[in-house]
């Protein structure tokens, strides 16, 4: 029996003078396959797999090209591998109507000795890149991962992700619908939010029956409360695409309460409610093995997932940031997350990968009273005892940091020290502009 | 008539498996992928279904070995959930777990009797491989006699690997941590400077139970984001 290759994506580019309609092409292009992404109107992806007995990818290329040609296209370049990222990249290293085809595997290899420019990084990324000297994709690839991760947050760990042909994205097949939309005049107005609630679920029985005779699901919900001073909405973001009613009650109730507040009032009485799904998804499905024992319902997680968004709030389920601040405590934030299908990371190369101590930030720096030793720290306690005596073994330091002058002024010396008894402890000495300092405990590695 | 007994078959099959408890997963342990560890723990690997307290000292290295733990379990078709019920973790030693959409996710709540009602929502909805909670520095809230039995009733309904890093009044296995001795560098003129690794001694047990030593790297001090932001606003 044949299996099917895990993902192999062919991506198509034409000339864009002749490219008229959107779909235009992704309709062409369904000729050689029954799933196909659109980009944009010159630029499609098309899932690659099943054509071994079909005289393998070269006839899916032909094919493709073919029916390009035949719509009106030409110089048609495609790129067919592992990853979109590297099916891109290898239709902008063919000429004028080329085919390049990578072999499984071996992306990383095809990439390295390519310029950075053609990773298709953001613009201010590739600027940074040069300037740092990276001129090969190769460049980055050959560094860990940790240096982009700590300087550059997601998008360098994504960098350095498409410089080793990895990507994280989800292949959607192409389709135009109409948003479901519903609607509901209240007479009398509604002044709490009960009777908002009761004609809810009727809305969304009619949105989600909407959905399911579309094949799609919810993946944004608005509710526009329409009362005599104007139109207030709120808005819902299941976790995942869903058309479960009850799921995208409890979102759309929670977002309700929100706007109402803890008394449950609305600021102006609402006479008409329309309840509007502003971004549609096909269902969003991973295919599994049957008989596998490992399998978990990816929609009880989305479930699970929101409900604690509702009850924590959006800094309940959450994703690290980094920002452009030398502060520790504003230098990343955690933002709320969008939840979807992950990537299977199939690296397991773990048994030489470090086990890097973590950092852990006290939520407000502990006062601390420090004896100096040759310039560095040698004991420290607290006077209120929220930290013991400890004698120091090592200090590193200081480093310095200062800014914001403009706005809030800053000036720090850091050191990382550690105890007699092993632990591992940040510090800081914050300078006033009166030259005068404290010692503060900001943190320590786990 | 062949083509009607495979049919038949396979329904049997399929049926087998939909009837099967949660609990008979094909194996009754995860390996964590740290052979060090692995090697050290019953069975090479941490239970599905029971209580695993974490548990040592502020900075004995519990987080740095948790974190490589779930980011193997994650890399093995696990979907992991971290509880950060302490709220101190620090955003950019996380960043790459969640590289964009993964099946990784981090919870903050809002206080300690939040964190285990998310780890009881989680474990609940049977769609998470792994669930670690973090009730430790900087305030550390055990967790209780009621609380432990419900939540491993959970895992074990849900056969996932339940990790608390912090005390749990009932657990079915207990690993100890605590921080090695760091020799510190004797520099002439400069130092002691800090070592680039430091020893963390993990154990299963109790105290006095065999102890192996897991290198954790010292990474350098923090490095600056790219955006230079000395010469003030634009």
């Amino acid at each position: 029996m044949t299996r099917l290759r895990p993902t192999r994506i062919a991506s198509v580019r034409v000339n864009s003078e002749v490219a008229d309609e959107t779909y235009h092409l992704a309709v062409a292009l369904l000729a050689g396959s029954p799933r196909v992404a659109v980009v944009d109107s010159t630029w499609c992806r098309v899932d690659a797999r099943g054509w071994d007995r079909r005289g393998g990818e070269p006839a899916l290329a032909d094919t493709l090209r073919r029916a390009a040609e035949e719509a009106g296209y030409r110089g048609v370049r495609i790129g067919v591998a592992d990853t979109a990222v590297v099916a891109d990249v290898a239709t902008r290293v063919v000429g004028e109507s080329g085919t390049r085809i990578v072999e499984a595997g071996s992306g990383r290899e095809f990439l390295s000795p390519l310029p950075l420019s053609m990773l298709m990084l953001p613009g201010e990324l590739t600027e940074t890149f040069h300037a740092l000297g990276f001129r090969r994709v190769d460049d980055i690839a050959a560094r860990d991962v940790s240096e982009f991760e700590a300087r550059f947050g997601p998008d360098g760990v994504r960098a350095h992700r498409w410089a080793h042909g990895l990507d994280d994205q989800v292949f959607r097949a192409f389709d135009v619908v109409e948003m479901p939309e519903v609607a509901l005049e209240l007479d009398p107005p509604a002044e709490t939010l009960e009777p908002l609630l009761f004609v809810l679920r009727h809305l969304l029985a009619r949105a989600c029956a909407d959905l399911a005779s579309s094949g799609l699901c919810a993946a944004r919900l608005e509710l526009d409360l329409q009362g005599r001073s104007g139109t207030e909405t709120a808005v819902a973001v299941p976790a995942r695409p869903t058309r479960q009613e009850r799921l995208l009650y409890d979102l759309c109730r929670a977002a309700l309460e929100r706007a109402a507040g803890l008394k449950g009032r609305l600021t102006t009485p609402v006479a008409e409610v329309v309840l509007r799904i502003s971004q549609t998804a096909p269902p969003d499905a991973r295919q599994e093995d049957l008989f596998t024992r490992r399998w978990r319902d990816p929609m009880a997680a989305a479930a699970a997932l929101s409900r604690l968004g509702v009850r924590l709030g959006p800094g309940g389920v959450v994703r690290p940031s980094i920002r452009p601040d030398h502060r520790p405590e504003s230098h990343s934030v955690w933002e709320p997350a969008e939840i979807g299908y992950g990537s299977r990371v199939t690296n397991t190369d773990f048994e030489s990968a470090p086990i890097p101590s973590v950092l852990h930030l006290l939520p407000e720096p502990v006062p601390l009273r420090v004896r100096m030793e040759e310039g560095r720290p040698s004991e420290i306690w607290s006077d209120a005892g929220q930290v013991g005596h400890h004698e120091l073994v090592a200090a590193e330091g200081p480093e310095r940091l200062s800014g914001d002058w403009w706005k809030d002024p800053y000036h720090r010396e850091y050191f990382r020290v550690c105890t007699r008894d092993g632990s591992l402890l940040w510090l800081y000495r914050e300078y006033r502009p009166s030259g005068e300092f404290r010692w503060w405990l900001h943190g320590w590695r786990d | 008539m062949a083509h009607v007994n495979a049919l038949e078959t396979l329904e049997r099959e399929v049926e087998k498996i939909g009837s099967r408890p949660a609990a008979s997963y094909a194996s009754v342990v995860v390996p964590t992928g740290l052979r060090i560890l692995d090697d050290l723990l019953p069975n090479g690997g941490l239970p599905r279904g029971r209580v695993v307290e974490w548990s040592g000292p502020a900075s004995s290295g519990k987080t740095a070995v948790l974190r490589a733990s779930l980011e193997r379990l994650r890399e093995h078709g696990e979907s992991v959930a971290l509880i950060d019920g302490s709220g101190a973790l620090y955003a950019p030693d996380w960043v790459r777990l969640v590289p964009g959409e993964g099946e990784f996710w981090i919870v903050r709540p809002g206080s300690a009797s939040e964190a285990t009602w998310c780890a009881d929502l989680l474990l609940r909805s049977g769609a998470f491989g792994a669930v670690a909670l973090r009730i430790t520095e900087p305030a550390a809230t055990p967790l209780s006699r009621g609380a432990s039995v419900r939540l491993q009733r959970l895992a074990e309904e849900a056969a996932a690997v339940f990790v608390t890093v912090g005390h749990a009044a009932i657990a079915a296995l207990r690993l100890g941590f605590r921080p090695g001795h760091v020799e510190p560098l004797m520099n002439t003129g400069f130092g002691p400077f800090l070592p680039p690794v430091r020893p963390v001694w993990v154990r299963v047990g109790k105290r006095g139970a065999t102890e192996v030593p897991v290198l954790c790297p010292i990474p350098p001090h923090r490095r600056l984001p790219a955006t230079r932001d000395r010469k003030g606003p634009l």
